[in-house]
């Protein structure tokens, strides 16, 4: 992975002084705290209901165990012993005191990590294919451009102060897991017919108030231009970006408002006018960014086969974990281990110090040191020989981090929701919770099979309600909590935005809704092959409705 | 447009403040006859090329954020200064426009910012281009007044008043002219 | 009948706090400074710039209660979860520390 150097490291230390120095002043009355929110929110300091809020980027999802132990620490020392991942591969800790954060960002600097770029209207954290360098199906690692993308974008003088913040998400598939189509840019690494790497580039995807499905606008972009077509397309928003209204001013609007051909055109005539200036990228440095991800020196481990054979006839529970939570390697001799932070009736995405260290121990003896943060709020081991699985999910058990539950419907997506967050308008956290333990039963989520449900606590969308196959958007009505389902959409290649199904569901009804349209769906699916989206975009909405309203109206 | 009049001896550039030699008029008849003047941008474009060209006299031009910088570029010759506003510091269309002015198209004159000014955003400003700026942010002139640009040692980005540093990857530069 | 008090996030540490009836700025709710008609809301509102201006605390609202007995119980779910912590986590946030101290 990549490694900082003096340069990167100069660069954090001068930031996270001159944040020091800001901090400092705030809390003695120099400045106040108009003047003081937008330094706070350039370094990932946010305000929530309880307390403070730290963000702390974690680039393309990429951790070694070391920088996992000081996640742990920082969780231990200086907040309340766990800390939570979320949709965009960051981690959030949610009571750190203002005063003590200085000392969280040096901490943070000695592991090459930092706060930057968390918020505000600037470039955030670039995010990608958490299986990136791993997985089978991969055309290229996703990560050493995300690289050179974070690096590009840090500090950006012409574009720290955007209409509006801006995501960019990378992946090395065809098989989209970054949901690159429902960022401000989506790149999707691909090779042309001669065989070189380049990207299609796809604009103006978000969720938000306004889910929109991005725009493709162009089909290969060569590798060396990356930076140039990307200033060209940000440079386009950032001119003619909507100011005048902080709903309209992501560049989805944009393009939506301009159309895709007339945007393409403003892109490629901006973009021939910088085509051959100083961001050019000279192969040299792809490759220089590229060896930093090299793929570690994987022992042939052909034993594990056999061994896997006899270990999963003698534990079905093992068996169930390893057909859930384990993907297919690159290496026939590997596989990839998605560690699920979603126990059964457990908080989506948080874990505890301890489960933190436990997970970068296990990473350094069994995974080459390295782990990733999925941005379904998972953790994952990218690679585990395939004759570890069985130590490896023993040592996960230890701590309740061997949940068979990945892609099936309690590995479920939630946003903060009410319980923590300043902005919500209903709880998601609790929803989750009764929901997962409503379907907890593991041959009933198995026989369910792979259904994404996705939770937010308010029209923001942070916990990707619309491209869940099930959505769930609490809202404030008259007071109390309620809910609306959205079905059928969905994050990955085949990008949609869910359908809403009608009136919302209190808080006490809502388990009972889904569980009506996943039992509709049990009665109405072809086979077991036919997954919930499936038989959703085979029948459409009506069965559902029916039976939502029809059964709990009658019910109630 | 916004009140930019202000004190002479304000107008800040890298070697610090000094006088500002123009003045801000909304018309030509109401700058009287001061030597140098700053026009808004649609009473610049209705100006013979004549006047604008004037030995006796300097016609700039300042330009809001919602304005187009794009009929400027084929007569940027003809222009001592373009003054790029920042009524809110959180509104950064100028830098872009910065960056079409005089790298894209290489102004030779003055571009100024006028407004808004965060003292973190100062930097920013001289490595998209801006000479010099015209500040009403009080905590900012305190800081350039004790020259704290609240720099980084490195960029990750080209730009003006900085240099490559051989050996380090093509984006990067260092500070310094 | 809703009364109303005034609550922040004090700014060193964002612990949520409340105005109280001896002008300090209380961990608990109980205790704050009970505003029933017009003119004390005013009051409240002008105790809460001058607690911004003395950079105390930040995000200083004025908000509904109930009295309920001697118990001040917050309108919206938002504010009841301020005051007690997160509904899914007893173990945090002041309704961590009552149970404590109980
Ligand atoms: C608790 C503090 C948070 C605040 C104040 C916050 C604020 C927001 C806002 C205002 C938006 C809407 C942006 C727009 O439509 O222009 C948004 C979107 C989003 N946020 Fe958050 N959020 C928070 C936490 C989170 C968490 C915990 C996650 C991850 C689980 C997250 C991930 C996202 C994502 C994925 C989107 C939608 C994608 C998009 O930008 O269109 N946020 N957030
Ligand atoms: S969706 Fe709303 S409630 Fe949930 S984290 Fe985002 S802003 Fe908060």
């Amino acid at each position: 992975m990549y490694r900082y150097d003096e340069f990167d490291h100069a660069f954090v230390s001068a930031r996270v002084e001159q944040f020091k120095d800001q901090v400092e002043r705030r809390l003695a009355g120099e400045l106040t705290e108009e003047q003081f929110r937008p330094l706070r929110l350039m370094n990932g300091v946010y305000l929530q209901l309880h307390a403070y809020m730290l963000r702390v980027a974690v680039p393309y999802g990429t951790l070694s165990s070391r920088q996992m132990h000081k996640l742990a620490h920082i969780a231990r020392r200086y907040d309340r012993g766990y800390g939570h991942f979320t949709t965009r591969q960051n981690i959030q800790y949610n009571w750190p005191a203002l005063k003590d954060i200085p000392a969280v960002l040096d901490e943070l600097a000695s592991v090459e990590m930092h706060a930057l770029q968390t918020s505000g209207n600037c470039i955030r954290n670039v995010t990608a294919d958490h299986f990136a360098g791993a997985a089978a199906d991969e055309v290229g690692d996703p990560r050493p451009y995300a690289e050179i993308l974070r690096q590009w974008s840090s500090m950006h003088p012409e574009f720290s102060y955007l209409p509006r913040k801006f995501k960019i998400a990378v992946t090395g598939a065809d098989r989209d897991r970054a949901a690159i189509q429902v960022h401000d840019i989506g790149l999707h690494l691909k090779k042309n017919e001669s065989g070189e790497l380049g990207f299609g580039v796809y604009v103006g995807g978000g969720q938000g108030r306004t889910p929109m499905v991005a725009k493709k606008v162009r089909d290969f972009l060569p590798v060396e231009d990356l930076l140039t077509y990307t200033t060209a397309i940000v440079r386009v928003y950032n001119l003619n970006g909507r100011r005048d209204n902080k709903y309209k001013a992501r560049i989805k609007i944009l393009v939506h408002e301009t159309g895709t051909e007339e945007i393409t055109r403003q892109i490629e005539t901006e973009w021939q006018a910088i085509k051959e200036t100083d961001l050019k990228l000279p192969q040299q440095d792809v490759d220089a960014i590229d060896a930093y991800f090299a793929p570690p020196n994987l022992v042939q481990r052909p034993e594990g086969w056999s061994e896997l054979a006899a270990a999963r006839k003698a534990d079905p529970a093992f068996s169930a974990w390893v057909d859930q939570n384990v993907t297919p390697h690159k290496n026939p001799d590997y596989g990839v281990v998605t560690i699920s932070l979603k126990p059964i009736g457990g908080i989506p995405g948080d874990a505890t110090d301890a489960q933190m260290d436990l997970v970068a121990d296990i990473a350094e003896k069994f995974s080459y040191d390295e782990i990733r943060v999925s941005h379904e709020q998972n953790l994952v081991l990218p690679h585990v020989a395939i004759a570890d699985l069985r130590i490896v999910y023993d040592l996960l058990l230890t701590d309740g981090l061997a949940t068979a539950n990945a892609g099936l419907i309690t590995d479920i997506i939630s946003c903060p929701g009410l319980d923590y967050c300043a902005l919500a308008t209903a709880r998601s956290i609790p929803v989750a919770q009764r929901i997962s333990e409503r379907f907890g039963n593991p041959e009933r989520q198995a026989d369910i099979g792979e259904l994404k449900l996705k939770i937010s606590g308010c029209i923001n969308a942070c916990g990707h309600h619309h491209v869940g196959h099930i959505g769930i958007l609490g809202v404030e009505k008259k007071g109390e909590e309620l809910y609306q389902i959205s079905l059928g959409g969905s994050g990955d290649e085949i990008c949609t935005i869910g359908d809403i199904t009608g009136r919302g569901f209190s808080s006490e009804e809502i388990v009972d809704a889904i569980e009506t349209i996943v039992d509709r769906y049990l009665e109405i699916r072809t086979d077991k092959e036919e997954t919930f989206l499936a038989t959703y975009r085979r029948v459409g909405a009506a069965p559902f409705k029916d039976a939502l309203y029809s059964e709990v109206a009658n019910a109630a | 447009m916004s009140d930019i009049e202000q004190p002479a001896g304000e107008l800040w550039g890298r070697e610090g403040f000094r006088e500002d030699p123009y003045v801000t008029a909304e018309t030509l008849e109401e700058a009287g006859d001061a030597p140098a003047v700053i026009l808004p941008l649609g009473v610049w474009l209705g100006l013979t090329e004549e006047i604008r060209n004037a030995s006796n006299r300097k016609i700039g031009v300042v330009v809001a954020p919602g304005e187009s910088v794009e009929p400027l570029l084929p007569l940027l010759d003809s222009i001592p200064v373009i003054a790029l506003e920042f009524p809110a510091f959180s509104d950064g269309r100028s830098y872009s426009k910065a960056e079409l002015i005089k790298n894209q198209h290489h102004f030779k004159g003055e571009l100024r910012a006028v407004g808004d000014v965060l003292i973190d955003q100062v930097a920013y400003m001289l490595r998209t281009g801006f000479d010099t700026m015209k500040v009403n942010h009080a905590v900012t002139l305190n800081r350039l007044a004790g020259h704290n640009l609240h720099d980084v040692p490195g960029y990750y980005q080209p730009g003006r008043g900085s240099h490559t540093v051989p050996g380090t990857y093509s984006w990067r530069r260092v500070p310094g002219a | 009948m809703s009364v109303k008090v005034l609550t922040a996030n004090r700014l060193a540490d964002g612990e949520v706090v409340w105005l109280g009836a001896n002008g300090e700025w209380l961990e608990h709710i109980d205790g704050a400074l009970i505003a029933r008609h017009a003119e004390a809301v005013n009051a409240l509102e002008e105790a809460g710039k001058s607690a911004i201006k003395s950079n105390l605390v930040i995000d200083v609202n004025v908000i509904d209660v109930e009295e309920r007995g001697t118990d001040l119980f917050p309108v919206r779910l938002r504010e009841r979860i301020r005051q007690l912590g997160p509904t899914i986590r007893l173990d945090l946030g002041k309704q961590a520390e009552k149970s404590k101290a109980a």
